[in-house]
């Protein structure tokens, strides 16, 4: 008999993979339960999920992930400006942090235009 | 999944696994048994190894020159709090970036395009912007030292010390990992013996990280930061010329029989076949995936934590969102212009090596290996110093203090972190070669690593932004969002649709922590205003306003 090999799948299973060329590796134990009782239930929720994502135009995909920029950014001009400020050693222009996150933003915006189709 | 899976759904979990996971597969991939006929140290001159050894020296040097700055644990740790926010940005992209990258990430963008660079660009800034301007400024105005802290004086000490037990096991086997794939790099470029390379990057690394600490780190990742952007942008500059331009590249790549429709696009369809799926993409990795990577991983968070003022903390963050926008184009196009000048490719992780070898001259190839060095020291330092910052600041620290009713005197933390840092750079390099053999090693880390994202985010976000989220409520939903990543990983194939499951599971058991944490909270009992003063958003904004 060999070292037990050390993975997850032992620790999941309660159990030690023995490895053995001729008697196939048995595992039994909260790993299986949970693949025969959980999956199938799992898998009927998730399914009718996948499906109706599949059906989706890519523009919507398009328009999700240019929101996701745009959001963020929407949501950085709305924080105040002391906040924005604080610590910083004088208030010029060049300190706003919110025109740095404009400006790391729209690069990417532009990049998911044009390559995101 | 087994390592042959992880070489055909590469993403940042996989990848790099957020630095991790393929560190094991660039081991193999890059050893003489994977990447047969492709030799890294190929025609390397003389003047090439002048330029690595040049290299080396000079970290060791620019990191020891900051030990005579260390004075206490808060200097050994948060570099004294005085980081700019310039190196604070820098050292945050260069421990991002792996050894990995350079090797699976080009590879995985060689096989299927341009849609590798989403784990880079909105795998990152949205979840930077978040980090600037919403945890950030809450971690350093608490002034902790770790994240499991701040969840400590937030939640309670089972969350504190359950998330730093995850945090601490994910580092530590990281950095034992790191070592080995540092040991088989050397012994592929410069013929050593795997064993002595570990000691000596272990020397090299430990030298100045335990003399220089935290601004050691951040210093050093400045250089190899810029070592790494100037090879990197040689190697691409070279490669544009070669093929002709990004018009070459699009012809020479649509050409091939074997190339996707999508090559050149960054969102893919949601359906089976896809690997990336634009769900995946925006929903789990946009918003869940990598806003829980960057503002839950000490080792990426803890620079902002040693800012200057609150305003560098938020600016180096912002910084580290620019640089990110470079990274896909020198790293990923390269992988993808490899496809185009050698189209069949038996190894496709072999994309840069081959670039390298067919591309640079002497001196430019010394340059490129020195920013292997640099990928590779970069995430170790960063890995080490974090390691040691978690084991002292959420377990030493505590434990001294109830065994003995003192708190630590700041000399004695910062003698017993130096200690730490040595101990644990030793077990780390006498256990890396343990996983010469491992073969489901990626399976545990990419488990370890979705362990804490989902659910930590999940708290995090409650704790900040709902003042009825308890104690107990938030030590439920951490603990019964570890048990289902765990679990939903396990199953992850039978359940999901995508090749890539673990951006689902990532998503799932965030929305389940957040259920978790609201349900239990509602059935325990509030915790008072004064505590909850300073760590909720309504009490940060109102001193704002205030102006204290």
């Amino acid at each position: 008999m060999t070292a037990p090999s050390w993975n997850l799948q032992c620790v999941l299973n309660h159990s030690v993979v023995i490895a053995d060329a001729e008697t196939p590796e048995e595992t039994t134990g909260v790993a299986d339960v949970m693949r025969n009782i959980l999956g199938p239930h799992l898998k009927s929720i998730q399914q009718p999920i996948d499906e109706w994502l599949g059906e989706l135009p890519m523009s919507v995909a398009m328009v999700c992930c240019i929101g996701l920029f745009v959001v963020a950014l929407l949501w950085v001009w709305t924080l105040k400006r002391d906040f924005i400020f604080r610590g910083a050693p004088g208030t010029e222009r060049w300190r706003d942090l919110r025109i740095w996150a404009t400006l790391v933003v729209i690069p990417y915006i532009l990049v998911y235009l044009w390559w995101g189709r | 999944m087994s390592l042959e899976d992880c070489t055909r759904f590469p993403g940042k979990h996989c990848t790099d696994a957020n630095y991790l996971g393929t560190w094991s597969r660039l081991a193999s991939l890059i050893g003489p048994t994977r990447i047969s006929g492709i030799s890294m140290a190929q025609g390397l001159a003389s003047i090439d190894y002048i330029i690595i050894a040049v290299y080396m020296a000079g970290v060791m040097f620019v990191g020891m020159y900051f030990a005579r700055y260390i004075r206490s644990a808060g200097d050994l740790f948060l570099g004294g709090r005085s980081l700019p926010f310039w190196a604070i940005g820098m050292s945050m992209v260069v421990s991002d970036i792996g050894a990995s990258d350079l090797i699976n990430g080009a590879g995985a963008a060689y096989d299927r395009g341009l849609a590798q660079a989403n784990w880079d660009w909105i795998g990152s800034v949205p979840a930077l912007l978040l980090a600037a301007f919403l945890f950030v400024p809450y971690y350093w105005r608490a002034g902790v030292y770790t994240l499991p802290e701040f969840l400590g004086r937030r939640y309670n000490g089972v969350t504190r010390w359950s998330l730093a037990s995850v945090l601490l096991l994910f580092m530590a086997t990281t950095l034992s990992i790191l070592l080995w794939t540092s040991a088989v790099f050397m012994e592929k470029v410069l013929g050593w013996e795997p064993i002595v390379a570990i000691w000596v990057t272990a020397l090299i690394v430990g030298i100045y990280t335990v003399s220089g600490g935290m601004a050691a780190v951040v210093m050093t990742d400045v250089i190899q930061l810029i070592v790494m952007f100037v090879g990197l942008a040689s190697l691409l500059a070279l490669g544009f010329w070669e093929v002709g331009g990004w018009s070459g590249l699009v012809q020479a790549i649509s050409a091939q029989p074997t190339a996707s429709q999508d090559y050149f696009r960054l969102l893919h369809a949601h359906t089976p076949e896809t690997e990336y799926p634009w769900t995946g993409m925006v929903f789990s990795l946009g918003i869940v995936m990598s806003t829980g990577y960057y503002v839950g991983n000490q080792a990426v968070m803890q620079r902002a934590l040693g800012a200057r003022t609150e305003w560098d903390a938020k600016a180096g963050v912002l910084t580290a969102g620019i640089f990110k926008m470079a990274v896909p184009v020198l790293v990923f196009i390269p992988g993808m212009i490899a496809r185009a000048l050698v189209p069949e490719m038996e190894q496709h992780d072999a994309a840069i090596p081959t670039l390298i070898n067919r591309l640079m001259p002497p001196g430019l190839k010394g340059l490129m290996f020195a920013a292997f060095f640099a990928a590779l020291m970069s995430s170790v330092d960063s890995y080490l110093n974090s390691c040691v910052t978690i084991f002292s600041g959420d377990f030493f620290r505590p434990i001294y203090r109830v065994t003995t009713g003192k708190q630590v005197a700041d000399r004695l933390a910062m003698i017993v972190g130096r200690i730490m840092t040595a101990g644990v750079l030793i077990f780390a390099a006498w256990l890396a070669p343990a996983f010469r053999s491992v073969e489901t090693l990626y399976d545990v880390l990419q488990t370890l690593l979705s362990l804490f994202q989902g659910p930590t985010l999940a708290i995090l976000l409650l704790g900040i932004f709902w003042r009825g989220a308890t104690g107990w409520g938030g030590c439920a939903g951490l603990l019964v969002g570890f048990c289902l990543t765990f679990g939903l990983t396990e199953l992850g194939p039978a359940v999901f649709m995508s090749k890539t499951a673990y951006l689902y599971v990532s998503f799932w058991s965030f929305l389940a922590s957040l259920l978790v944490t609201v349900t239990v909270s509602l059935l325990t009992p509030r915790d008072s205003d004064e505590k909850l003063k300073g760590l909720v958003y309504e009490s940060v904004v109102s001193s704002d306003t205030d102006g204290s």
